[in-house]
């Protein structure tokens, strides 16, 4: 049960968050400027901040730091930090669904690495719990 | 590389994972929080906003950010994708040393493969 609670609230960060990140990428693409230099830059700020979902992406991110604390208070860091890194899943998935992004096969191969080390982190935390419930 | 370009790396490497160290700190004082009701929720917020080591760790990232911005101004995303695999090394050392975990041969394979990964995905 500890280790399902867990895992629940780790899919739940990481998809608020990767929502988060494509709201983000949106607001880029609003504002119909791709090169950010030093000339266009309030430009840029002015309709960024103008966007509603650039505000939406942020909502998400306080959102998601309290989820985080909630993690922290229950494994150790470097048990929820691996275990974290479904965004790089998720976000090449959401862009191609909805940016029309195209993925590379290496890309997929990272990913796949990605999916390993996350169950690897899992399985330690499931672990962890049961030593110490031994002990 | 240039020499402002290296110090600029380490210098945002140091802010995210010192940031992911406060943290850390901050959330062992709630270990006692059950999240049970919507009022043991609040009651945690209440709680992690009083921690000056959780404030510690907002204002670390908040830093992290920034000079990430600027290491985005000397290079392009491609290149910089890959250091966020320096992160999980660095946290996984870390937390070993400064929050006394332990370092159990899952946690480094779990590290090692989703660093892998991540190096994979910033060359596709």
């Amino acid at each position: 049960m500890f280790l399902i609670k867990i895992i629940a609230l780790v899919v739940v960060k990481d998809m608020i968050e990767s929502l988060a990140d494509l709201f983000f990428k949106m607001s880029t693409l609003s504002t119909g400027i791709s090169n950010v230099v030093l000339s266009n830059i309030v430009e840029f700020t002015l309709r960024i901040t103008s966007n509603p979902w650039l505000w939406i992406g942020v909502a998400l991110y306080l959102v998601n730091f309290f989820l985080w604390m909630t993690l922290l208070s229950r494994v150790d860091l470097s048990v929820a930090f691996p275990m974290s890194s479904l965004t790089y899943i998720v976000v090449p998935i959401l862009a191609i669904l909805f940016l029309g992004e195209h993925v590379a096969p290496v890309r997929w191969a990272g990913i796949f690495f990605i999916i390993i080390g996350v169950s690897l982190a899992g399985r330690s935390a499931g672990n962890d719990k049961k030593k110490a419930a031994v002990r | 590389m240039s020499a402002k370009l290296i110090f600029l790396i380490i210098l945002g490497e140091l802010f995210i994972c010192t940031a992911q160290f406060m943290f850390k700190t901050g959330a062992n004082r709630l270990k006692n929080h059950k999240f049970d009701s919507l009022r043991d929720w609040t009651n945690f917020i209440k709680q992690a906003v009083r921690i000056p080591a959780v404030w510690a760790g907002l204002a670390l990232n908040t830093f992290a950010v920034l000079v990430w911005i600027l290491v985005l101004a000397l290079v392009d995303l491609s290149l910089a994708i890959p250091l966020d695999s320096v992160h999980y090394v660095l946290i996984l050392v870390g937390s070993h040393f400064f929050l006394k975990e332990r370092l159990t041969w899952e946690r480094v394979a779990a590290t090692f493969f989703i660093a892998g990964g991540i190096f994979l995905v910033a060359l596709g």
